[in-house]
């Protein structure tokens, strides 16, 4: 049973957040110039004014004396700011995982199947990846041009890729493909290892399973006379070259205790290890130097909304309620603020995307530098870092004659507020991007929304009621909703409004974490229609305005 | 086979050790107490002095060297911190529930520092509880020994460094109910359970022999044999044939108990501590016997078929047959008043205050192999220590201050309203709680009972 206590914040516009769009200039010659535009060639760097050539795919010079050769596309940059393509670290750019049953049949849920029991270090990237994947545009939008990827599901998922995001087929964006193993901590439901006492277990046994079979391997390959064949086994064989070091293992670790068990188990079995997807890495900075891990930090942390004053409710608030926020705000500056301590204790990092919204990824990149991160060293965990860290940093991670034409063209400084990507180039494919509002709803359309309505949404665990206010102040809707569950008021985000259809979203909290609920609505005269949503689960939600309502 | 094991324990213990050389020691001067030591009797206003983590001197007008901490202890009592054999505090999984054996899982790696269960712990004077594996399973996980260091994130921080290894076992109705009728397997009923011993051992057995043979050959000119499959779980159960691990076994009728004594018979193991045991009172001349120790409650029972008979005299006949007993919390409620607890056994039973504080301190230590370091007030012991308002056998007793090697890491009067070590920034306040917490022995299993 849910309890679902909705709690909740903000005004949001009418207006849609703007939206980028993503418009491939197709190459009508294989030479682009980009002229009279600010580069930072790589971290710490900085070139005035200044042309980058491009032919074939390659950067072929850069500098402030470089002749535009006759028919080269001149893309005119003047006082825009010139960067290295960003590399991302781990994501799921580009996959599409098939369906999983949701509850296999499994006969003996001690000794299930490896592959239903999330077991599958063996799969590589190659059928999942889609070129029309929509994350492969979105990273690209926001700066990045190339990303490891790899399948997902259960504690191995497989070995992943170095993808370029762009290409025109799946096998077109793969760079280095077994590039590294993926592993999580992820129990398999309902069979084992199921939680974290099995996983880590099985990890070891694992391991240690696969030496020995490398080891009898190695000396029935150099001498098979006489002896029994050692049987293919694809899960064992996956972690041939991990134990070899010949590939590091990404490990999903975002909190401080999978951290501490990820570098456990480096110590105990002895890998390549990179800590993946990292959100509190600031107790462990120690930790993690001596065991000499490499981090990818998650670019997804809590978000940190600046406060707005209300004088008359922090009057009202209790010293318990205070002293709570003064923890919060402190822990914030924990979340953003580790950066800057790793790059001062010397640990190479970079960033990884496994949650994150490549459209706020600026956002949080400007929040770490607030708290105490170079804008060099910022720069260096999104190119230099990445790009040394997986062995590619003689092909990309610098604006540098001879690499890649990997390139960010940003309106401004991109650490400064309100700088906007303008063109993204990837392998000498050129993106660029424009703004474009979204339309305003009509006077007519606000009207029939605003005002209070009485709402029930059917759960299985029986009807919540509540009240839902829309008002409009210059063009711009707010509102909040009530709920009969425990009678608190949640402020509406992101509120979306065209002719009859109304969308909005506000979180809430369920014993302490929070989850987005997603209403989606079509509107009569005065009644609607439609359906809540949250986590997989959706319900029907009905509502008729309210007359007293109606000012 | 063994030497690679043995070297990969060694790699660990060094591991572990090279860790745990950076936990606290504190220095601290508690005066003019009453000291109960469990060992050497009570002793009016003396004092007890902490050097560096240990106890380096107990007596009268001890001076405090030079920068170190004075506690004025006068009217107060000051005791050994108390040991909970029977805990699931700072785990963040108690069951693996998918099989009937899982000697391979260990709790070691599911040790949460931040569960605010070991700050309470403390304030009710005990610093050092055994995070136990649930009993879901007949050979359930490893265990870990725990000391309630508060304060830190680090894992390794709260291992009891040195603490010998401990795995559970587990009789009777769960393991009956998770794998028999929850999934249709081995065992379904108290058979099918000892059979699942029988063969693990006997397994493990074989295991043992086939790495023995291997190892004794490899070097060998011309040797051409594969090794044998490496398995985890058949490696930590030929350690407990080894004699390597303590077997703490959840259980509660006496015929199981003595069924488990006579299986262990026939395969050499000897190190065995009986959990719950609510049934015991009437075996307890057999399981002195057998050597076997036991960890009970004090009055509780009653909470499912296999338990309907029992006793609050338990402990005291148990103590008076000479078997070891203890008092266990398996609870983060309990834990807090473990003091209370043993003091049931003097309305029931009419145990010696000498016997009844045993019960908390060092006789729990004994079960975990760790009565060479704490579980009295002894010089060269831990300076594991709590002082007492009132005698901890009052009703109106109440812990004042706990320390762990020797750092304070309680104290009643500089309790904080928000003790918590993270806190999430996007957290509300929840007024709501999802379910009361009950048994937490068998938290991860639900899926695997038929309702």
């Amino acid at each position: 049973m849910k309890k679902i206590i909705w709690v909740f914040l903000f005004i949001f516009t009418v207006l849609g957040p703007i939206q980028a769009q993503d418009i491939n200039l197709k190459p009508v010659t294989g030479t682009v110039a980009v002229t009279n535009v600010n580069i930072i060639p790589s971290p710490g760097k900085y070139i005035e004014n200044a042309t980058v050539l491009v032919r074939d795919g390659l950067i072929t010079a850069v500098g402030t004396n470089v002749s535009v050769p006759p028919g080269a596309r001149i893309i005119k940059s003047d006082s825009m700011y010139l960067y290295p393509g960003f590399i991302l670290g781990m994501s799921h750019a580009g996959i599409t995982m098939p369906k999983q049953e949701e509850r296999p049949e499994v006969k003996d849920p001690g000794n299930p199947p490896n592959d239903i029991a999330g077991i599958t270090p063996g799969r590589l990237v190659n059928p999942y990846l889609e070129v029309s994947h929509k994350s492969i545009e979105d990273w690209r939008a926001s700066g990045f041009t190339m990303a490891q990827t790899a399948p997902s599901g259960g504690m191995l998922p497989g070995k992943g890729a170095m993808v370029l995001l762009k290409g025109k087929s799946g096998g077109d964006l793969i760079l280095k493909n077994e590039s590294f193993l993926y592993a999580t901590f992820d129990g398999a439901r309902r069979m084992y290892p199921s939680n974290i006492l099995g996983v880590m277990a099985k990890y070891r046994e694992l391991y240690r399973q696969a030496e020995y079979a490398q080891m009898f391997r190695d000396s029935y390959l150099s001498n098979p006379t006489g002896k029994e064949r050692p049987m293919y086994n694809e899960t064992l064989e996956a972690f041939y070259p991990v134990i070899q070091k010949q590939i590091p293992i990404l490990f999903k670790a975002q909190e401080i205790l999978p951290a501490q068990r990820a570098i456990l188990l480096k110590e105990e079995l002895d890998f390549n290890l990179v800590l993946t997807d990292l959100k509190q890495g600031w107790d462990l900075t120690q930790e993690i130097k001596n065991s000499n891990s490499r981090v990818l930090f998650s670019l997804e942390l809590p978000e940190w909304k600046e406060k707005k004053k209300d004088t008359v409710k922090e009057e009202e608030s209790s010293v318990e309620k205070l002293q709570l926020d003064e923890r919060k705000e402190e822990f914030l500056k924990k979340y953003y603020g580790q950066m800057g301590e790793f790059a001062a204790a010397g640990i190479l990092f970079g960033f990884s995307g496994l949650d994150a919204k490549p459209g706020e990824v600026q956002k949080a990149l400007q929040k770490m530098v607030e708290n105490g991160l170079s804008e060099d060293a910022a720069l260096a965990a999104l190119t230099t870092n990445p790009a040394s860290m997986f062995g590619i940093n003689r092909l990309v991670g610098t604006v540098e004659n001879g690499k890649m034409a990997n390139l960010v063209i940003s309106s401004k400084p991109y650490f400064e507020k309100d700088a906007k990507i303008k063109y993204v180039m990837v392998e000498g494919e050129l993106f660029k991007y424009e703004e474009k509002e979204a339309s305003k709803a009509d006077p007519e359309t606000i009207a029939k929304a605003t005002g209070t309505w009485d709402y029930k949404a059917d759960t299985p665990d029986g009807p919540i009621t509540g009240t839902l206010i829309l008002q409009e102040t210059d063009g711009v809707l707010s509102g909040t909703i009530s709920n009969s569950l425990t009678g608190q008021e949640s402020v509406l985000q992101d509120i979306l409004l065209t002719e009859d259809r109304l969308s909005f979203n506000f979180d809430v909290v369920i014993t302490g974490e929070r989850m987005e609920v997603i209403a989606v609505l079509t509107l009569s005269e005065d009644t609607f229609e439609g359906s809540l949503s949250s986590s997989g689960q959706q319900y029907t939600m009905k509502g008729t305005k309210s007359p007293n309502g109606q000012d | 086979m063994k030497k690679q094991f043995s070297l990969i324990i060694m790699i660990s213990l060094f591991l572990v050790d090279s860790f745990s050389a950076q936990t606290k020691k504190g220095d601290v001067l508690i005066k003019n107490g009453t000291v109960i030591t469990v060992t050497n009797g009570t002793r009016e206003n003396a004092d007890v002095l902490i050097r560096n983590g240990k106890i380096s001197g107990i007596g009268q007008n001890l001076s405090a060297p030079s920068g170190v901490q004075v506690i004025d202890a006068t009217g107060k009592y000051i005791m050994p911190g108390i040991i909970d054999a029977h805990s699931h505090i700072a785990l963040d999984a108690v069951n693996e529930a998918t099989q009937p054996v899982t000697a391979q899982v260990w709790t070691g790696d599911a040790l949460n520092p931040l569960d605010v269960g070991i700050y309470r712990a403390l304030a009710g004077g005990v610093t050092i509880s055994h995070a136990m594996h649930g009993s879901a399973n007949a050979i359930g996980g490893q265990n870990e020994t725990i000391k309630h260091r508060w304060g830190t994130v680090k894992m390794d921080d709260i291992r009891m460094e040195g603490a010998p290894r401990t795995i559970k076992f587990a009789l009777g109705e769960n393991p009956t109910r998770v794998h028999g009728e929850g999934s249709g397997l081995l065992p379904r009923t108290r058979m099918g359970v000892e059979q699942v011993f029988r063969r693990s051992f006997s397994e493990a057995k074989e295991y043992m022999e086939a790495w023995d043979e291997y190892n004794n050959n490899k070097n060998k000119r011309g040797f051409k044999g594969m090794p044998p499959i490496y398995d985890l779980q058949k490696e930590v159960i030929a350690d407990i044939l080894r004699g390597e691990i303590i077997v703490h076994c959840h259980s509660y009728r006496a015929d199981e108990i003595l069924m488990l004594m006579e299986v262990f018979k026939d395969y050499g193991i000897e190190k065995l501590v009986f959990q719950h045991a609510n049934e015991a009172f009437k075996v307890a001349p057999e399981i002195a016997e057998f050597g076997a120790m036991a960890s009970v409650f004090a009055d509780w029972w009653a909470y499912k078929f296999e338990v309907y008979y029992s006793t609050a005299y338990n402990a005291a006949i148990l103590t008076q047959n000479g078997v070891n007993t203890s008092i266990n919390s398996d609870s983060g409620e309990l834990i807090r008043h473990l003091y209370h607890e043993a003091a049931k056994t003097q309305k029931y039973g009419n145990l010696t205050d000498h016997q009844a504080l045993e019960l908390i301190t060092l006789n729990p230590a004994k079960q975990l192999g760790i009565d060479n370091r704490v579980g009295s007030l002894e010089v060269g012991k831990d300076g594991d220590v709590v002082i007492f308002e009132n005698h901890p056998l009052s009703i109106y007793a109440i812990p004042q201050m706990t320390f762990v090697d020797g750092v304070k890491y309680f104290d009643i009067k500089e309790d904080r309203d928000d003790i918590r070590i993270y806190v999430d920034p996007l957290e509300e306040v929840d007024v709501m709680r999802e379910m009361t917490e009950h048994e937490k022995c068998m938290s991860n299993t639900w899926e695997f009972l038929n309702e």
